[in-house]
């Protein structure tokens, strides 16, 4: 109530202020006219009243004193004090706020990708109790599980409550009248949704009756589709929707934001995917998830697989031999390993930009406590308590850093925003939210906070240890200067400079490997290039043949468009990834009990190449024939035949390919063509051995169109759109970009990480600079004296500037010899974190340490330049006169 | 004239007056003070600078209520006036008070 009252007073405090003095005047005019009425003349009356009434000042202080507390009163003073203080030395401010809000913001804008992808994991109830499992080959690589083994597995007795497979596709999703949706399907087991502990929001979950053959067709929608595409009518459950074709009958729909395992829209039975339970049993597509048991552990489920592995390597040793069953708990699966080398880069860099940051705030207040050491003295001798002092700059303090944090969050929140703007939509996984994390933000903002409180206080503490009247004759010139603090200003620079030389040997390397991948990857030429995708439901399009036939009346209308020169169709574009197969190169004999190598396939169609605009290096691109039987052919790049065939010529040379970690099963292949390197994954930095498989010989589902032309081709989509109606009418394109965007989008992760990096390190350049500027500003004010007395004696500029530069090289040098230091420490951190050899450059190779150098340089060079300026142009008449 | 607050007034008692002169009806601020000075034989003689920080005092606690009105000579005046709380205040700050100058009575009658 009393709280309540003050705040009152607080928000009408004009008003009270007005009837506090309308009521002292009213009490003196009664007191007047009592005074008139006892017999005194009107004159003396009113002089007794106003001296009568006293001091009208000390009563309207007490009162204000009974409703504001006076400690409350002196601590606003000094942030008013402070306000105006920090407003005053504008430069010193804005420098400070943005020095910590970068460096805060940045670090803070790592942890979220860090958390996000490394460690927050799945919204799983329970989710220590949930695991995945899947298999391994003999070279240690991680496979995905087939339906026969899972059969194994589901009979086996592993120690699990519930165990689910389950696979993703992409479907079609249509309904009586309306257009069709592409959709991602996920097929899975009937207690998927038990083992991840969900309930539907409305309708059933699956049950056993529905995961078997020929049960009735059932679905489950995410919320997502269900708003979207039914308006979230709840009258959906029990509603027959078509998924592929195929009447489905809708039985409920889980809560947002579920869309498990990624960013799946619909759930069906795992028997209702198209051929898995029939002739590809065998293939390893399933990933598999399971609940512990209430007494069972991880390890007791690891010993009943290497059973369940045993098992399967005899009954089928072609298949299953030398692999192994895995299991681990689904984040570990799921998330990504912090020890991986990227992730130790990356949190090294947040640590790195975040120490940068410090140091660099430490130094800019030790050089504004060189600047105020005379006014504390001041103050003091004119009779401040020390504690009065210290509040004022614990105060201050205060200010700044509330600052710098809005300005840290500032900095958050919009690179995050530009993260999420450039993630195209349905590509994170559902889990994965990038957002302000308020905890993290705190806890970095105290780090800063700490640092801030520490070095803002040191001019406090130096009066405390000096007496006020040695402080008073060394006077504006010499302050705070002359003392410990600049040796520890010395030191903070040289690790600052330090740490920024590891950014600046990363910078190096970065640039280094988007040179090399320059080099080593062909361009595609993008320009006049419309490309779309389409998916051929399974219902309408079973044989190859048939999907042959629609590629070809497709191709044939695209081909009357006007402005269309060229066209071709692919499973993936450059940057959008491939498929994984195990190689078997004619005349090399398979080495028993280990795998073969791994090369990337992709199914292109005749003119692929020429419709990407890359010539190839050598033979000819596919024509329709290649791929029918006796007529086997494919296309590799240069990687494969430099890394299989140590450069010898590869045309005529025959190839089998086949699933990962299954024995050979393609009839033999012949390569007809070399094709220069087309970057195919957006992640690796390496080059991949890539095989290009013709068309005809399997015509995919899904398949992206490549449309090249004149310029006018990039707005060709409406027509495209018709001519693909008149072949299929019930045929969703989607996708349908120019190329240069759909590139783009593939490579959104590329593009986010280099942004990011490049944002990164631009921000610790700046910081560097700004140090560096800080501590020779400094210099200079603190040998101003000295160098009016040099030019008064004599001194020519050209000598001033040598004197800048000797004293800036010092500098440099300590800065290039922390940084070696740090240098070192970083590059040992990452090879003992992620092992040699996995990265082309490395942060110590004397070209990365020459460029690190040559930056670190240019950037005190750039700093020295304002402060010398400011040195030259000492008057030394007037700093004499002040002496 | 000089008025300065008596000296010896015991912390918190002018609060218990003003309480007790408003239980006879709202009063001002200049009221309070004439009729403190003449019910105590012009012993107590209020200033100003202790008298309305009192009265503020005692609306932060809530134990009285102000509002402007009419005085008797017809001048806009502030009139303060008890409230419920303000009352049971009174009787427990009496109690407290009589206990207080009994004790002193009892110290300086002792032999």
């Amino acid at each position: 109530m009393r709280l309540i009252r003050r705040l009152q007073y607080l928000m009408g405090r004009r008003q009270a202020e007005i009837d506090l003095a309308e009521e002292m005047a009213s009490h003196q005019a009664m007191h007047q006219l009592d005074l008139e009425n006892g017999g005194v003349a009107a004159r003396d009356a009113a002089r007794w009243a106003r001296r009568g009434f006293g001091s009208r000042a000390l009563t309207v202080n007490r009162v204000h004193d009974v409703w504001v507390w006076p400690w409350l009163q002196d601590v606003a003073g000094d942030f008013r004090f402070a306000l105006r203080l920090l407003a005053k030395d504008r430069g010193f401010t804005a420098v400070m706020v943005l020095v910590l809000g970068l460096g805060i913001g940045v670090a803070h804008l790592q942890f979220v990708l860090i958390d996000a992808i490394c460690i927050r994991g799945l919204p799983i109830p329970g989710v220590d109790r949930v695991l995945f499992l899947g298999a391994r080959d003999s070279n240690g690589r991680d496979l995905q599980v087939s339906y026969q083994e899972f059969e194994h597995l589901r009979a086996g007795r592993l120690g699990t409550s519930a165990l689910a497979a389950f696979a993703s596709a992409p479907g079609v999703l249509g309904d009586e009248g309306r257009a069709p949706d592409r959709v991602l399907v996920t097929y899975a087991s009937a207690p998927l949704f038990r083992v991840l502990a969900e309930q539907p929001l409305i309708g059933r979950d699956f049950d056993a009756s529905d995961d078997v053959q020929g049960a009735v067709p059932v679905a489950i929608l995410t919320t997502a589709i269900w708003r979207a595409r039914y308006g979230a009518d709840s009258s959906i459950v029990g509603r027959v929707i078509r998924v592929n074709g195929t009447p489905t009958t809708v039985i409920g729909v889980m809560r947002e934001p579920l869309r498990f395992p990624n960013v799946a829209d619909v759930w069906c039975p795992l028997t209702a995917m198209p051929g898995l339970v029939g002739d590809r049993r065998a293939a390893r597509a399933l990933g598999v998830v399971a609940r512990l048991a209430d007494a069972a552990s991880v390890t007791g489920v690891r010993a009943s697989l290497a059973t369940v592995s045993a098992e399967l390597a005899r009954i089928d040793p072609t298949g299953n031999a030398g692999i192994t069953l895995t299991v681990q708990p689904i984040n570990d699966r799921y998330n990504g390993r912090l020890t991986d080398g990227v992730w130790i880069a990356f949190g090294g860099v947040a640590v790195v930009v975040l120490l940068i940051a410090c140091f660099n705030a430490a130094n800019l207040l030790l050089v504004r406590a060189a600047k105020r050491g005379h006014e504390i003295a001041v103050r003091a001798s004119i009779g401040a308590s020390r504690a009065r002092i210290v509040r004022q700059l614990f105060v201050e303090s205060t200010v700044l850093a509330v600052a710098s944090g809005g300005a840290a969050a500032l900095v958050s929140a919009a690179g995050l925003y530009f993260i999420n703007a450039v993630i195209p939509e349905n590509t994170l996984a559902y889990w994965m939210k990038y957002e302000i994390d308020a905890r993290a933000l705190a806890a970095l903002l105290t780090i800063c906070l700490g640092t801030v409180f520490v070095f803002g206080l040191a001019p406090a503490v130096h009066v405390a240890r000096t007496d006020v009247h040695t402080l008073m004759r060394a006077g504006g010139r010499a302050g705070f200067g002359a003392l410990r603090g600049r040796r520890w200003m010395l030191v903070f620079m040289s690790l600052q400079c330090g740490l920024t030389m590891v950014m600046l040997n990363a910078i190096v390397v970065g640039v280094r490997t988007a040179r090399e991948a320059g080099r080593r990857f062909v361009a595609v030429d993008t320009a006049n290039v419309l490309t779309t995708w389409v998916t051929l439901p399974a219902d309408r399009y079973r044989t190859p043949e048939s999907r042959r036939a629609f590629y070809d009346a497709a191709g044939e209308r695209i081909a009357a468009l006007n402005g269309v020169s060229t066209h071709a169709l692919a499973t993936a574009l450059p940057l959008g990834g491939a498929a994984a197969k195990a190689l078997h190169l004619e005349g090399q004999f398979p080495i028993p009990n280990q795998a073969a190598a791994t090369v990337w396939t992709i199914t292109v169609s005749e003119r692929y190449f020429d419709s990407i605009g890359v010539g190839l290096v050598r033979g000819r691109e596919f024509d329709r024939r290649d791929g029918l039987i006796g007529r086997e052919a494919v296309i590799v790049n240069q990687r494969f035949a430099d890394r299989f065939l140590s450069g010898r010529d590869p045309i005529g040379r025959r190839l089998q390919l086949s699933d990962p970690g299954a024995p050979a099963s393609s009839p033999m292949m012949t390569v007809v063509g070399i094709s220069p390197n087309i970057r195919q994954r957006s992640q690796s930095a390496e080059v991949d051995p890539v095989v290009y498989l013709p068309l005809t010989a399997a015509p995919p589902v899904s398949s992206v169109l490549l449309l090249r032309g004149d310029p006018s081709v990039v707005s060709l989509a409406p027509a495209l759109r018709e001519s693909i109606r008149a072949v299929d009418p019930e045929l969703p394109l989607y996708r349908t970009l120019p190329m240069e965007q759909a590139l783009d989008a593939s490579n959104w992760n590329g593009r986010v990480s280099e942004a990011l990096l490049n944002s990164i390190a631009f921000v610790a350049i700046c910081l560097a600079g700004i140090g560096l500027y800080a501590v020779m500003a400094h210099a200079v004010v603190h040998r101003t004296r000295e160098i009016g007395l040099r030019v008064a004696l004599g001194a020519r500029r050209s000598q001033l500037v040598a004197m800048m530069a000797r004293s800036a090289t010092v500098y440099l040098t300590l800065g290039v010899l922390a940084g070696s230091g740090c240098v070192m420490v970083f590059a040992w951190l990452i090879e003992r974190g992620a092992g040699s050899g996995s990265a082309p450059f490395r942060l110590n190779d004397p070209l990365t340490f020459g460029g690190g150098i040559l930056l670190l340089t240019l950037i005190t060079a750039a700093a020295a330049i304002v402060p010398t300026w400011r040195a030259i142009r000492i008057e030394p008449a007037r700093v004499l006169r002040e002496g | 004239m000089g008025k300065t607050d008596p000296p010896d007034l015991l912390p918190g008692t002018l609060d218990l007056l003003i309480l007790k002169l408003l239980t006879a009806g709202p009063q001002h601020g200049y009221g309070l003070a004439a009729r403190l000075k003449s019910i105590s034989d012009e012993v107590l003689q209020v200033g100003e600078s202790s008298l309305y920080p009192s009265l503020q005092r005692l609306l932060l606690n809530g134990w009285v209520k102000a509002e402007w009105g009419a005085s008797e000579n017809n001048r806009r005046a502030r009139y303060y006036t008890l409230t419920p709380a303000g009352r049971r205040c009174l009787a427990s700050e009496r109690q407290a008070f009589d206990r207080m100058i009994f004790a002193i009575h009892k110290v300086l009658d002792a032999t």
